[in-house]
């Protein structure tokens, strides 16, 4: 607020000497040094007494000739006397805090301890929500009276606005006592509101400087639009001609005028000129704020730009509903509220909507208009967030409840670029039994949707991970597994090997059979070895007899290994495997090998080939 | 070869010695206030101190400590903790008017002793004492040296409008820049812009007088950057005058700068056509929704920004296009962009549908449309920025001169400052809100009434009077 209204350049104050000025930036500087030192160290730390005898010790030096230092706030810089004060690089900080919280001007008046800029600094750098710290900081808010430190609110006053209609005229009740200020008003002749604000802040010279202030502040307050015009006119002392003026110009009809819908351009011009003549001149009314504008202004203000995403999101889905040109737009927007960006509620808000548009909508991908923008939808649900928060309600439900099959049905519908989260999901899943369903999702996804995403996933899974996909592989019994199978059944981890053996057995096709046949004796485990061999002699596979005695042959093998090749020669039959059995049971005599094996291996083939007989 | 965290490490060394240093200095100097100059406390920490210099002289050939405002600094390094703390220390070195002090290797015990005590001895003469040997240089500064900046604070009210067009004419190009860079890469660099935003809002802050002098009158050049300038000026005015904090001002400036964008997605054959046809229209109408619709694919861009796309063009009374389905309400941000956008685009437009209009006719089309197309309480904030008679209207006063209006009068709209023209040719500055010396306190004079513009007031902007120059 300028001193004097009717100089706009702003009066010319007495110079101020060099040495007050050099004392002034240095305090300035170490008072936003010492609130950057709040953000550093605990409050209880012993450096603070120092720091703020520092400041007061400042202080002290700065006020030795002035003994008010006011400071005015930028939202970059402090400004004593019109000179930025301090050290920018650590003002900034300080000014743009306070600026923020709406003060325009902290006044420091000496003297002051530390305790005293301990205080306010401990409230400007805690971590509460900028209304805890206004409140708290309202202690601080001069209203013409002198206290230690004084902060000057950016509006009006903000004081002043809690303060009842009685108080308001027990302050300004000298105002009506002042016979020259209320006689020179009379003879003044205003016509308008704001020559009405202006003669006020122009003749409060006639008042006494408190009730002055307190005057200018209520009516820049009232300009500004935080205070309704009715209170302030029904408050203020003013000549009973001139209230009557004002308040019968603001009863009149209101100056805006409807206007009826016409063509693009043309259409906000009004379209009757009003019946009645205005009582009150523009200028009147445009700096007259009703009681309802006061408070928008309060909302807008308190509110800020805030508007809460879900009022976004409820026009999203508006704009979705209304379909046309308006759904790319909706759906743009959805997007925008799926990312990991927002709060997890506004995602799963969000969330929420974009699965019911994808499952109405996922069939029309033949419309060109949207197909773009349905494929950019797919890829937001299948992020691995938006998938993980799908999948977490299903840790409560059976795998037989509808529930999960809808579920399923909706990470089916997705496609490929559902299984790479959800592989992800089953990787870093330590429950047993949300693995299991994850598995079974994984599965019936990849079923519909082919598996080379599952097998692209093999590359660099941990040996329980690739267990598991393995595993799926298996109950997908998809033949394009096979090639990727035989790699795995020389797997440095046993349980990855007999996963691959028993996913090759699933699938079962003559390939298959023919991997298992060639890579038995490769396999390091002489069970599954044997389950390989009973699995292939079962299948009755073409050229087992053969790949048994070869495997038979060879002087290497183990003992158990070598019995389970002749159970399977025996299971075979045929003349082939008998001559062999017999020649086994001939060598055996003459070979002479290691007594208990020997023996052993004597008495299974004797057993066996009594067996064939029979 | 360096690699970065190896230098950022040695910085890291180099500034923990510098603190060591000085905390040494500190003891040293606490000591010798302490005890008496030859006591073994006083002599030891001055041993420590020159432990520590020796250390130092093996990185680099000299220490030159400075003091700005209360605080140490080594080449742009800010000791702010340190100058917290050792309060006795840079008293003393200030009490000396002693600007800096530099240490050179070779510094002895007893000069270190020497200067310690030289602090202390406060400066009974205001010239100062200063101390110089051979390893230790700390001038005094001579009286009238001016050892931190300081200029003239008061500058010709002139100055501030044509500061006022250069930042205009700075976010024309950074405007032309950004809105070329979103359409092309979809993006909006929101850091490159931020400075320049810092220096607009503090601007507004300081002299919004200023800024509303260079929109009411600039001419156009680049139609769409001048826009979405003009748009966002007074945008944050309506911020500003709303109480909205930084965050949410730089945002409104930001959606107020791009919330035309949908007119660059139209088709090019029509944008220089001077009228529409019938059917044109119709197209014009799809900015809004394309214009959001682009926005909304931007990464990074707040959904405030895309509503003021798309609801710019809404009216006050839900009239206005597009219409949005069910009950939704505009955004504040849309509201105040439509005014400051409706404001804007009858000033500048030239190329599309309209002759630009002068700024006093598009008050009053803005003041006829108040509660059906705009928002009452947004005109009333808003009109405060140009008053009732913006900068460069010709004016006759109530006392029969003409004159034209040169700068807005924020406490009274139908006051402005003006410049009266004498048919010698003489100019003279009044200042309409100014009361008369002569009757009982009534105003000296007013406007009576509109004769037409001015469009060049350069010739007046000298008559203005001296202002303090708060903007650093």
């Amino acid at each position: 607020m300028k001193a004097a209204e009717n100089l706009p350049a702003g009066s010319p104050s007495t110079p101020i000497n060099k040495a007050t000025r050099d004392a002034v930036n240095r305090f300035v500087s170490t008072l936003a040094g010492s609130f950057r030192a709040f953000y550093i160290y605990n409050q209880d730390n012993k450096a603070f007494d120092e720091i703020m005898q520092n400041v007061s010790k400042r202080f002290n030096d700065a006020a030795v000739e002035q003994k008010i230092i006011k400071l005015q706030l930028t939202n970059r810089s402090m400004v004593f006397e019109g000179e930025p004060a301090g050290l920018k690089e650590l003002t900034i900080f300080f000014a743009s805090v306070l600026r923020n919280l709406g003060y325009r001007e902290i006044i420091f008046t000496a003297p002051l301890q530390g305790r005293h800029f301990f205080q306010v600094l401990h409230i400007l750098s805690g971590k509460e929500p900028a209304e805890a710290k206004m409140d708290r900081l309202s202690a601080f808010i001069g209203d013409g009276d002198s206290k230690p430190i004084t902060l000057v609110p950016v509006t009006a006053n903000m004081l002043l606005l809690r303060l009842t209609d009685a108080q308001i005229s027990q302050r300004l009740e000298s105002v009506g006592q002042d016979s020259d200020f209320v006689g020179q008003l009379e003879q003044a002749d205003i016509a308008d509101l704001p020559d009405l604000f202006t003669w006020i802040c122009v003749k409060g010279t006639l008042l006494t400087p408190s009730t002055a202030a307190f005057a200018r502040n209520l009516v820049e307050a009232t300009r500004e639009g935080y205070f309704p015009i009715e209170r302030f006119l029904a408050i203020f002392p003013m000549p009973t001609r001139l209230k009557m003026k004002f308040d019968n110009g603001l009863a009149g009809p209101p100056p805006y005028r409807m206007r009826k819908p016409t063509p693009l351009f043309h259409r906000f011009i009004p379209s009757e000129r009003p019946a009645q003549k205005q009582i009150m001149s523009w200028a009147s009314r445009l700096v007259a704020f009703s009681s309802d504008e006061a408070q928008l202004h309060q909302q807008l203000k308190a509110g800020g730009a805030v508007v809460s995403p879900t009022s976004d999101l409820e026009l999203a889905q508006a704009l979705m509903a209304d379909g046309g040109p308006n759904l790319i737009l909706g759906i743009h927007m959805l997007i925008r509220y799926m990312s990991e960006k927002n709060p997890v509620p506004v995602q799963e808000r969000a969330l929420k909507i974009a699965i019911d548009l994808w499952m109405s909508r996922k069939e029309e991908s033949d419309n060109p208009s949207i197909i773009s923008l349905l494929s950019t939808l797919r890829q937001a649900l299948s992020s691995f967030n938006n998938m993980n928060l799908v999948l977490f309600p299903l840790r409560n439900v059976t795998m037989e409840s509808p529930m999960f099959a809808d579920t399923v049905a909706y990470f089916a519908s997705l496609g490929k670029s559902a299984i790479p989260p959800l592989v992800g999901s089953l990787d870093a899943e330590q429950d047993r039994g949300m693995r299991k369903k994850l598995c079974g999702i994984i599965a019936a996804v990849a079923r519909e949707n082919g598996v080379d995403a599952l097998m692209s996933a093999m590359k660099n899974a941990s040996p329980y991970l690739l267990r598991n996909i393995v595993m799926i592989l298996g109950d997908i019994k998809d033949a394009g597994a096979i090639s990727e199978m035989a790699p795995l059944l020389t797997h440095g981890q046993k349980i990855v090997r007999t996963e691959a053996m028993r996913t090759l057995c699933r699938i079962g096709t003559p390939e298959a059979n023919t991997i298992l046949s060639n890579a038995m004796s490769k396999i390091p485990d002489v069970d599954t070895r044997q389950v390989v061999v009973d699995y292939l002699v079962q299948k009755r596979h073409p050229r087992i007899l053969d790949a048994l005695l070869m495997a038979a042959k060879d002087q290497t093998s183990s003992g158990p290994w070598r019995r389970a090749l002749y159970t399977g020669i025996s299971n075979v039959g045929g003349a082939q495997a008998k001559t062999f059995l017999e020649s086994v049971l001939k060598e055996g005599g003459f070979l002479g090998r290691l007594a208990g094996d020997q023996r052993e291996d004597l008495a299974l083939v004797k057993m066996l080939l009594g067996k064939m007989k029979a | 070869m360096t690699t970065g965290g190896e230098v950022q490490d040695q910085q890291k060394r180099e500034r923990e010695m510098l603190v060591k240093l000085l905390r040494a200095w500190y003891g040293a100097a606490k000591n010798f206030k302490l005890y008496t100059a030859n006591h073994p406390t006083s002599l030891e920490s001055c041993q420590k101190m020159t432990l520590v210099l020796e250390e130092i002289f093996r990185q680099r050939l000299e220490v030159a400590i400075q003091h700005t405002d209360g605080m140490f600094m080594v080449e742009d390094h800010l000791f702010i903790e340190e100058s917290l703390l050792y309060y006795d220390l840079l008293k003393g070195i200030e009490d000396n008017r002693i600007g800096s002090v530099t240490f050179l290797p070779g510094v002895t015990n007893d000069e270190l002793a020497n200067f310690c005590l030289t602090l202390l001895r406060k400066g009974g003469d205001a010239e100062g004492a200063g101390f110089v040997t051979d390893h230790i240089r700390a001038p005094a500064i001579l009286k009238g040296d001016d050892h931190n900046r300081k200029k003239d604070a008061r500058i010709k009210g002139g100055t501030l409008v044509l500061r006022a067009a250069q930042v205009h004419e700075e976010w024309i190009g950074i405007a032309d820049k950004l809105l070329s860079k979103l359409l092309e890469e979809q993006n909006i660099a929101v850091s490159e812009i931020a400075l320049a935003l810092d220096k607009l809002i503090d601007l507004m802050h300081q002299s919004p007088q200023s800024l509303s002098v260079v929109v009411a009158l600039k001419p156009t050049v680049n139609l769409s950057a001048h826009h979405a300038v003009n748009t966002m000026i007074s945008s944050i005015f309506i911020g500003q005058q709303l109480g909205y904090d930084v965050t949410a001002l730089k945002m409104l400036a930001i959606a107020a700068l791009v919330h035309d964008v949908g007119r660059h997605l139209l088709p090019s054959d029509f944008a220089g056509d001077y009228k529409l046809a019938a059917g044109d229209a119709d197209f014009v109408r799809l900015h809004t929704r394309d214009g959001a619709s682009f926005l909304a694919g931007v990464p990074g861009v707040p959904m405030s920004i895309v509503r003021a796309a798309l609801e710019h063009h809404l009216g006050f009374d839900g009239a206005g296009y597009p219409e949005l389905p069910g009950t939704q309400k505009a955004h504040p941000f849309s509201r105040i962009i439509a005014l400051a956008d409706f404001v804007s685009w009858r000033t500048v437009s030239e190329s599309h549908y309209r002759k630009p209009a002068p700024m006093h006719r598009v008050i009053r089309a803005m003041l006829r449309r108040t509660g059906s197309q705009f928002e009452p309480f947004l005109v009333k904030l808003l009109i405060p920025f140009f008053g009732l008679y913006p900068a460069g209207t010709r004016v006759r006063l109530s006392d029969g001169s003409d004159a034209v209006v040169i700068e807005p009068n924020l406490r009274n709209i139908s006051r402005p400052a003006v410049a009266c023209v004498a048919t010698d040719g003489s100019m003279t500055y009044r200042w309409l809100g100014a009361l008369s010396d002569t009757t009982a306190g009534g105003f000296a004079c007013s406007v009576n009434r509109v004769l037409g513009v001015e469009t060049d007031i350069a010739p007046f902007l000298d008559l203005l009077p001296e202002v303090t120059d708060k903007v650093a």
